[in-house]
Formats: C-alpha cells, structure tokens, sequence
C-alpha cells in the first residue's frame, strides 16, 4: 500500500541570530539561512488494510512525512509509491483514493449542517448520488453522528465525527488521522476510536494514524512506527516494542522522609511529589534482586511498586535518550 | 456499500464549483437572515452613492471629454455592474488565500480533486453582491434604452466579449496576487496597491491621451473593464480595442505559469 524508500525533506529556514531590534533591522538586507532536516532518507512500508500508528514528538516530521505522502509537499529526495502511485506527481488522480483529516483544521462549513459539507464533497469528488447517499447512511450510522445540525452547535467530539465521515464519503483505501482525538474527553475519545476500528473491520480502509496521545495507538493501532528527528527509531508491532524493553521496570516509591532531603546518589530517582518517586531499574533475573536490597537499605522505603513499562513510558524514556534504540534500527526490516 | 465503487468520476469544472460555492455561501447567508438583508441593503446603498458621487464630481469638473451626461451615466452604471459581477464571483478570493495561508489551512485545496488554483478561485464568491449586480444591469438597461442606442447582435455580442475579456484580466491580476500570498504570507500594503491598481478602471480612458490610452488598453487591458463594453453598446469602439482580448489572455497564461511556479515552492504552516 505505502512505500517509501530513501525520502528526505529539507527546509531552507531563515536564520534568526538574536531577538534584537538591530538584527531585525540587518536581517532586511543581509540574511543568513540555514537547513533542517525533516525527513532523513527514511524508508517506510505499510500494508493495504492495517492501521498503522504514526509517532514522534513536535517537530520529529510526521506532519512533513504526511503532506508528502497526501501529495502537498514534494521530496528533497528519494521515492514514495502509494497504492502505486507518486502522490505529488500525480496529484489529482491520487487524491482521489485517500481521505484526510487534520485534527487542528476543518474541512466543514461552520455555519451549516455538516450534511451540507458533505455535498460540496460529492460534488468535488464526483460521486455518484446514490452511491453517495448509501455510504452517507453507513457512515453516519457506523459513528452515531448528528449530521444535520449547524457545525457551530456541535460539541468537539461531535465535529470531529462529521469531520472523518467527510474524509470517508468517496471511499477513499487509505485514510491519514493526523491527531483526529485532539482535544476530546474520555467518552467522545472512545466513540471515535470504536468508529475507527468499524471503519477498518468493515471497509478494508487502510489508515494512518498520528496521535500524542498513545492510548489511541494502543487502542486502535495494528503496528506503528516511531520517527524522531527525521528518522524512525522503530517500526513493528506494539507488544514487539514491550518486549524488547520488557527488561526494564518501573518501580514507584514512597518514603518517610521528604525525596529531597534523602540521599541516594546510586539511583537515578525522579521524584513525582513531596515523599514519592520513582525510577527505571533492570529486570534481569541476576541483578535485580541485589539491586532492590541495596534500594531499600539507601532509602527510607514505606511503601512500593513495582510495573512493567507502558508504551507511554517507553516512548517517554526514548524521547528523553535514556533508552538505546541503536540496535532497533538495525533489526528494523528494510522497506 | 462499494460495489458501485469503480464507475468513472469527473473532476468538476470550474463553473460547476463556482455554482456550487454560489450555493453555499447564500445558504450560510440564510443562516442569518436579518443580517443577510441588511447587508445586501448596505453594499447596494454604497455602490449607489459612490457612483453618483463619481458622476457629480466628473460632470462637474467636466472630467469625461467627449462623453455627454447620459453617457457618463451610463459608465457609471456598468461599473456598478462590472463591481457588482467581479465581487460576486471573485470577491471573496484575497480575503480566503489570506486567511489559509497564514492559518495553514491551505494545505485542503491540495487533498481535493480539481486543480489547486481550480479550488481556490472557486471558494471567494459573495452572495451580498447580488444587489450590486441587478442594480448595475438594471440601470445598463435603462440607460441604454433613455439613449436610444440601438442595440444590435454585433453591439451585443461585443459587449459580451470584452467583458468576458475584463473578468479574464481580473482573473490573471488574482492569479498573480495568490501566487505573491504563497511566498510572501503577509501582502497587507501590496494588497492596498492592488486596490489602487483597480481604481482607475473607473475612469474613461480617454482620460489618458496617446501611449497612456493604449496601454490602458493593451499592455495592462484595465479599459477592458468598463471603458471598452460600453464603447461596444455606444458603437465606437476603436479597431485596436481587439488587441485587449488577446493581451488578457496572454496576461492570464503568463499568470498561471507563475502560480505553478510558486505552487511547487509551495511550504505549508506548521503542523
């Protein structure tokens, strides 16, 4: 379905030395410009049907690596084939067979019913009236979505329903989420990832998914792929993620004394209140026990747990560098 | 659901989008009624008191050599026409390609179908401007007949095609603008410019004498606008006038080969 092979992108971004007024002044005649990179010859392959999450923090290139494959920016190198097509060499033919939807931006008409949104999307797809009507029904009774009230008068999570249902109503094979949960409480979250799920199970539609919020991705997400600084550092499945860090546990502290005043210069805690703590310890059979004998003969332990890391957590220690992913990379199938 | 999946789907034309655009916007007008009215009221006043303002103050001044008052009045009337018709249909582009480009909302033209230039100026049309326009055709027609021109097919079909012309050259002006918005973001003064630029539409070129007349009429077509349609009703249209059509033409080309141009260039705000 996806693939993408060597894809670079980069930037040419105006240097800003300094915040001065002078440097403002100097920067209208004499400018200086740097690169970023977005993208690193990265290689990716998804495959037709799955729902594949898409991770990184701000500014790691999920957005760039999705305009590119949604046919809006072109490559500073290397390939992308989508359903085997170049998306932005054949742009308009493309777009036709992928659905969008950006979580910050909407594709509908805030004044009116989101059904008349949906029109205008018939009409700039040239979908056929009852074909359109009968996908209108499925969709909008496969995400218990009120259609027919002013946009402005629906809540966020209501929106955000009509807003996947827009990008579905030409049936596109694959749809790209970027962030389709952002800003929803719990119950609404819930409705549009039991939405999600229908949607693959019963349409076959490939979908991309990119979230900050990693319970999305766990709940939805067949594999997924982690990218930071323009290269990814994993791609596979989430319980394969788990395993290769299921060594390391967290254990969660609460002493009698205030963390600050304790000393324990061995450990690295980091505290998360007043009297409690936590940090990351190796779990193999040899050394673990030791190692939480010498813990609780340093610290003034009163209470303890101790968990196997969540992909929150995982994802937060690579992000933090205190994770190696080197080896990963290497283990990483070539595209 | 798919099983029709595969039939043959046509890109919409630009008329069709525009029609559809037209729909949308007067829905969303409908919306709020009371003050849908009110402005449809508002814009036609204005266009009303700005033209006879314009009349008083070149009758006065004797500012239209060569034209009597029932001509000028004339004038007068399809500048509202042609203001009325280009705010309908376009009068909503510069205030959208600003608005999306400096939101990053502009990357949705890229995921549809037509063509991006296609989408865009098929998003500006204007409802409110309707009253402008009957307005503008109305007193076209009363004039034309208090004048007692006779209104030939030739007369006519000239009007028709130096108009289409004028919107042609409109057109190519907007290309150019949007594709200065892709790189520039931020056009504020040049957008003023732009404005001024359009203003001296609504004078007769005969305003001009020699090369400031021709180029009025073929290097930058601005007469295209009102001066030469209304020549083709009065029946006085010089032979060079036709230049104007193939010039608007050019212009528009010449347009679009930069906005594909910056289309490519094209780096899209934030995440």
């Amino acid at each position: 379905m996806i693939e993408v092979s060597g894809l670079s992108k980069t930037y040419r971004v105006r240097a800003r030395p300094s915040s001065s007024v002078w440097q403002s002044l100097r920067a209208l005649f004499s400018r200086e410009f740097r690169t970023v990179t977005a993208l690193d010859g990265i290689d990716w392959r998804v495959r037709e049907g799955q729902i594949h999450g898409l991770i990184g923090r701000n500014g790691s290139g999920k957005s760039t690596l999705l305009k590119i494959l949604c046919g809006i920016l072109h490559p500073t190198a290397g390939s992308a084939r989508v359903n085997g097509v170049v998306p932005w060499a054949d742009r308009q033919r493309y777009v036709r067979d992928i659905g969008v939807v950006f979580g910050q931006k909407s594709q509908l008409t805030w004044e009116l019913p989101a059904v008349d949104s949906f029109y205008l999307h018939r009409s700039l797809y040239g979908v056929e009236r009852a074909q359109f009507e009968r996908t209108l029904q499925f969709l909008s009774d496969a995400f218990e979505a009120i259609v027919d009230r002013p946009v402005r008068s629906l809540s966020l999570g209501e929106r955000m329903k009509c807003e996947i249902i827009c990008a579905l109503l030409h049936e596109p094979k694959l749809l790209f989420l970027d962030e389709p949960t952002i800003g929803l409480d719990l119950v609404a979250k819930d409705q549009v990832r039991r939405a999600i799920r229908a949607i693959n199970d019963r349409l076959g539609t490939t979908i991309i998914l990119t979230s900050h919020d990693l319970s999305d991705v766990t709940s939805v997400c067949d594999e997924i792929s982690l990218l930071d600084r323009g290269t990814f550092l994993y791609q596979g499945q989430i319980h394969e993620l788990l395993s290769v860090v299921s060594s390391r546990k967290l254990v969660r502290l609460t002493l009698r004394e205030p963390v600050l005043s304790c000393r324990c210069d061995s450990f690295a805690l980091v505290p998360t209140g007043e009297f409690t703590a936590e940090l990351h310890l190796r779990a193999d059979p040899i050394s673990f026990q030791p190692t939480l004998q010498r813990l609780l003969s340093q610290l003034p332990v009163s209470d303890l747990s101790i968990e196997s890391l969540q992909l929150e957590q995982v994802v937060g220690a690579i992000y933090r560098g205190e994770l190696d992913t080197s080896h990963w990379r290497k283990a990483m199938p070539a595209a | 659901m798919s099983a029709a999946k595969q039939a043959p789907r046509r890109t919409p034309q630009f008329a069709l989008l525009l029609a559809i655009d037209l729909q949308m916007k007067l829905k969303r007008a409908l919306a709020f009624r009371l003050n849908f009215a009110a402005n449809l009221l508002i814009s036609l006043f204005y266009s009303l008191v700005f033209s006879l303002f314009q009349f008083c103050v070149y009758a006065g001044l004797r500012g239209y050599p060569g034209w009597s008052a029932g001509e000028m009045l004339l004038f007068q009337a399809v500048l509202l026409f042609w203001t009325g018709s280009v705010d309908l249909l376009f009068g909503g582009v510069r205030d959208f390609i600003d608005l999306e480009v400096t939101h990053g909302n502009f990357d949705r033209l890229f995921v549809w179908p037509p063509q991006v230039l296609v989408s865009l100026l098929s998003r500006g049309t204007n409802v409110q401007a309707t009253a402008t326009v009957l307005a503008g055709a109305i007193g076209s027609g009363m004039m034309v007949a208090r004048l007692g021109v006779h209104l030939t097919w030739s007369k006519a079909l000239a009007f028709a095609v130096f108009f289409a012309a004028g919107l042609i050259f409109y057109l190519a002006l907007l290309v150019v603008y949007s594709a200065c918005t892709l790189f520039m973001v931020k056009m504020e003064r040049l957008r003023e410019v732009f404005d001024r630029v359009l203003f001296f539409a609504s004078f007769p070129a005969d305003l001009y004498a020699g090369a400031g007349k021709a180029a009025l009429i073929v290097a930058f077509p601005l007469a295209l606008w009102v001066y030469l349609p209304v020549q083709a009703l009065l029946g006085r249209l010089e032979h060079f006038a036709v230049l104007s059509v193939g010039s608007s033409i050019s212009l528009l080309a010449l347009a679009v080969a930069f906005w594909r141009r910056q289309e490519r260039r094209y780096v899209s705000a934030g995440g």
